[in-house]
C-alpha cells in the first residue's frame, strides 16, 4: 500500500522545485546573499559562506607573520570572542569586544579609540568567524584601517607570542 | 460527531502549529544564509560543495511547505516534505550525538545565548515529527 499517490508525489516535486527556484533568485538579489560555493577549507583561510561583504574584506585577512608585524607597530588588537574566553587568556594588551554584544559596546569603543585607529580583530582560529563579523561591523561604524588575524588566539599562543 | 469535531480541531491546531513553526524557523535562515551555512558546516556531515546550496534552499522549502500547511493548501505533500526534513534533521543530530561531535567555536548558533544541546534539539524534532505524522495519517483518512 502506497502512502502517497502519483499526483501527490508529483506535487511534492513541484513544491520542492519551486522552493529551490525562489531561493536561488532571492539569494541572488539579497544583500545578505551568499555564493553558491563557500570556502570551507581551513587550509585556505577562515571558513566562509562567502557573502558580498566577505569578498570586500578578503584582502584584509592576515596570518601570524603579518599579525606579529602589526603587533609590533602598536596596532590595537581587538578580541571578538565572548568575555569568558577573553578572561581565560588573550593576546597581551588586546581589548575585549564580544562580537555578539556589538551594540552594547560600540559607543564606549569609539570614545576610547577614534575612527582613525589601526585595528586587528581576532578570535579563536579559522573555524571562528567572530573576528570577520566584528570587522564588518567596525567598517560599518566608520573604521577604515582594519585587519583580520585569521589564525587567531590559539596559534598566537602556540607560537610563543605575548599573552595574558 | 463530537469526536469528529474534536479531531478536526486537533488537526487544525496541529497544522497551524507545525506550519507556523516551520515558517518562523525559516525566516532567520533566509535573512542570514551565511550563519545558517556555518551551522550546516558545523554538522560535519555534508560535502563542502553542497553546504551553501543547502543553506540557500532548505529555508525556502521550510517556508513554502509551512505556509501551504498553515493555509491547508496541498497539506499532504507539504506535511510529507516537512516530515522528510525532520527525519533528516533527526538522523544528522543523532549521528553527531552518537559520535560525540559537538561543533562549538562561538559561531555555531545565531547568538551566543541560543545554543541548544543535541539532546534538546533531538527531543524537539521528535515532538515535531510526532505532530507531522499525526497530520499525515489523519489527512489520509479524509
Amino acid at each position: 500500500m502506497l502512502l502517497l499517490n502519483k499526483k501527490e508525489i508529483f506535487e511534492i516535486f513541484i513544491i520542492v522545485l519551486t522552493s529551490i527556484i525562489f531561493a536561488l533568485v532571492f539569494n541572488y538579489f539579497s544583500p545578505n546573499g551568499i555564493a553558491l560555493l563557500g570556502d570551507w577549507d581551513t587550509n585556505k583561510g577562515v571558513i566562509s559562506a562567502v557573502t558580498k561583504k566577505d569578498k570586500e574584506t578578503k584582502n584584509k585577512e592576515i596570518t601570524l607573520k603579518k599579525a606579529k608585524e602589526l603587533y609590533n607597530q602598536n596596532f590595537v588588537f581587538v578580541d571578538a570572542r565572548d568575555l569568558n574566553s577573553y578572561n581565560q587568556g588573550h593576546i597581551k594588551n588586546a581589548v575585549s569586544f564580544p562580537y555578539y554584544q556589538f551594540d552594547r559596546f560600540i559607543d564606549d569603543f569609539i570614545d576610547k579609540f577614534p575612527l582613525e585607529t589601526n585595528i586587528v580583530t581576532y578570535c579563536t582560529g579559522r573555524e571562528c568567524r567572530d573576528s570577520i563579523n566584528l570587522a564588518h561591523f567596525l567598517y560599518d561604524a566608520g573604521y577604515e584601517n582594519i585587519f583580520i588575524f585569521i589564525d587567531g588566539f590559539l596559534i598566537w599562543k602556540e607560537s610563543g607570542m605575548p599573552c595574558e | 460527531m463530537n469526536n469528529f469535531l474534536k479531531n478536526k480541531k486537533l488537526l487544525f491546531l496541529s497544522r497551524a502549529t507545525l506550519g507556523l513553526i516551520f515558517i518562523y524557523a525559516s525566516l532567520h535562515k533566509i535573512a542570514y544564509p551565511d550563519k545558517f551555512a556555518e551551522i550546516v558546516y558545523g554538522y560535519g556531515l555534508l560535502h563542502q560543495n553542497i553546504i551553501n546550496f543547502i543553506a540557500i534552499t532548505v529555508p525556502f522549502i521550510e517556508l513554502i511547505s509551512g505556509t501551504l500547511l498553515l493555509f491547508n493548501i496541498k497539506p499532504k505533500p507539504a506535511v510529507t516534505i516537512i516530515n522528510g526534513l525532520l527525519i533528516i534533521f533527526i538522523v544528522m543530530i543523532s549521528i553527531n550525538f552518537i559520535r560525540g561531535y559537538e561543533f562549538d567555536c562561538g559561531c555555531f548558533s545565531f547568538s551566543d545565548s541560543e545554543h541548544n544541546s543535541s539532546l534538546e534539539l533531538l527531543a524537539r524534532d521528535i515532538i515535531y515529527l510526532g505532530i507531522g505524522i499525526y497530520i499525515f495519517l489523519n489527512l489520509k483518512k479524509r
